[in-house]
């Protein structure tokens, strides 16, 4: 009885895990179970290392094994340029694109007053600071575009004004395989306003 | 029990993984809150955003539970997202007022359309500056603080208003206020006419709908001041008068 309970209260663990219920969390812990070398012993050792070294980098907030993230440590990347992300699943996301090669701040989310998140609970400050006493020369504002990403944006301009940087935002227009047809008009203009020559 | 209205969105607080408690203000049944569960879906990000026109139909088995939303895009306000930050702190500050102020189950049908109004001029990007100062005034009246702008309170007069008592919200003549005349709030003459000579006059009254707004806030959550995005508006007008 007492192993039934300690198989439950594993499969309650991976419930709490973002997109997963008791059912698939119930399917998970029994494929680990079957699969106990190949799968469930890798993956113990690990979590228990990641456990013990996984932390937030100490200079923009990305996460890292060490206490200097991969692209803070990187000498070849471009050391002027800051991007200022909402989090780090956006920060992955720009890098995927291979493009960029600049710096980034991950705020670890946006002002709300609704969910009491303040400027100093994302680490503004830090990233004030940080633009002040490094030779920063532009900063991207990479926030999505909603109410509170744009309020975030506002605030952090409003914080760097005084500072001589130069201060852009993304483009917003038409997504690849995006159809005129079902995009917003704000998002239409957008796209007309910075139109491009062919 | 259901019902099916039009409103727009002001808040959502998540609830879980999926879903969030969201707030609408609509129009026929005032300030409601319900459950939406699939909250957090792409297709739901982009249409419960702060200002957007819905259609609702909310349902619970009793009239006092909480309830579920679902809810379809009527009618998208992006425009005020993007067109700086005066139009976004005023979106921000009309939909933290009225859910903070509001109460729910109680229908403000002129509150409704007046914001309706205010929201579509915004998202026009025309001058609407007036327009927010005289909403918030007709919200004080909704919400019991209403200012009494017709006549002198000292003397019954109706002219030269010029004064407007900080306890009261009446108006005081010149005349009428004599030695007070100090502890009085000057009374833009935009807040009578409905026209800003000086765009000074705007941020003088939203100082005074401000003061009588704090009061509103005080009993219910305890807090003795504005909002932050009410706060936010006001200093983003102060920034734009002072650089002309």
């Amino acid at each position: 009885m007492a192993r039934k309970n300690e198989i439950q209260l594993l499969v309650d663990q991976f419930a709490r895990l973002p997109g997963l219920g008791p059912k698939s969390s119930k399917r998970i812990v029994l494929h680990l179970i079957k699969n106990r070398t190949q799968l469930l012993e890798p993956m113990v050792k690990m979590l228990e290392n990641f456990t013990e070294i996984i932390d937030h980098c100490q200079i923009c907030g990305n996460v890292t094994l060490h206490s200097k993230c991969d692209i803070c440590s990187d000498e070849n990347r471009q050391k002027n340029v800051i991007c200022v992300v909402e989090s780090v699943i956006d920060l992955w996301a720009l890098e995927k694109t291979e493009i960029y090669r600049g710096q980034y701040h991950v705020l670890g989310g946006v002002l709300s007053i609704f969910e009491g998140i303040g400027p100093e609970e994302l680490g503004i400050p830090q990233l004030i600071n940080r633009i002040k006493h490094e030779a920063i020369s532009e900063v991207i504002l990479a926030m999505n575009a909603t109410v509170p990403g744009q309020s975030t944006t506002h605030f952090i301009v409003e914080q760097l004004e005084g500072l001589n940087i130069k201060i852009t935002t993304l483009g917003r227009g038409i997504p690849s395989g995006g159809e005129l047809d079902y995009l917003d008009s704000t998002t239409i203009t957008s796209a007309l306003n910075s139109r491009q020559e062919y | 029990m259901d019902w099916h209205d039009t409103g727009f969105f002001l808040s959502a607080k998540p609830y879980g993984e999926h879903a969030a408690i969201a707030s609408v203000m609509t129009k026929h049944h005032g300030k409601r809150s319900g459950m939406i569960w699939n909250a957090k879906s792409k297709k739901m990000a982009s249409i419960l955003t702060e200002g957007n026109q819905l259609s609702i139909v909310w349902r619970a088995r009793l009239h006092e539970l909480l309830g579920t939303f679902k809810v379809e895009l009527e009618k998208q306000r992006t425009e005020i997202v993007f067109s700086g930050p005066i139009a976004l702190n005023a979106l921000n500050s009309i939909c933290t007022l009225l859910d903070s102020l509001l109460p729910q189950f109680d229908p403000h049908r002129n509150l409704y359309t007046e914001t309706v109004h205010l929201l579509d001029k915004i998202n026009s990007t025309q001058n609407w500056l007036i327009d927010y100062l005289e909403w918030e005034i007709l919200l004080l009246k909704e919400i019991g603080f209403g200012l009494d702008l017709k006549k002198c309170a000292v003397t019954n007069s109706e002219k030269n208003l010029v004064y407007i008592s900080p306890k009261s919200g009446c108006a005081v003549s010149g005349e009428g206020a004599g030695e007070w005349a100090s502890k009085l709030f000057p009374l833009p003459q935009c807040m009578l006419s409905g026209k800003v000579k000086k765009p000074e006059e705007i941020l003088d009254g939203l100082q005074i709908t401000g003061h009588f707004l704090k009061k509103g806030f005080h009993p219910h959550s305890g807090l003795p001041k504005l909002p932050h995005s009410r706060l936010r508006l006001e200093s983003s007008i102060r920034k734009k008068v002072i650089a002309g």
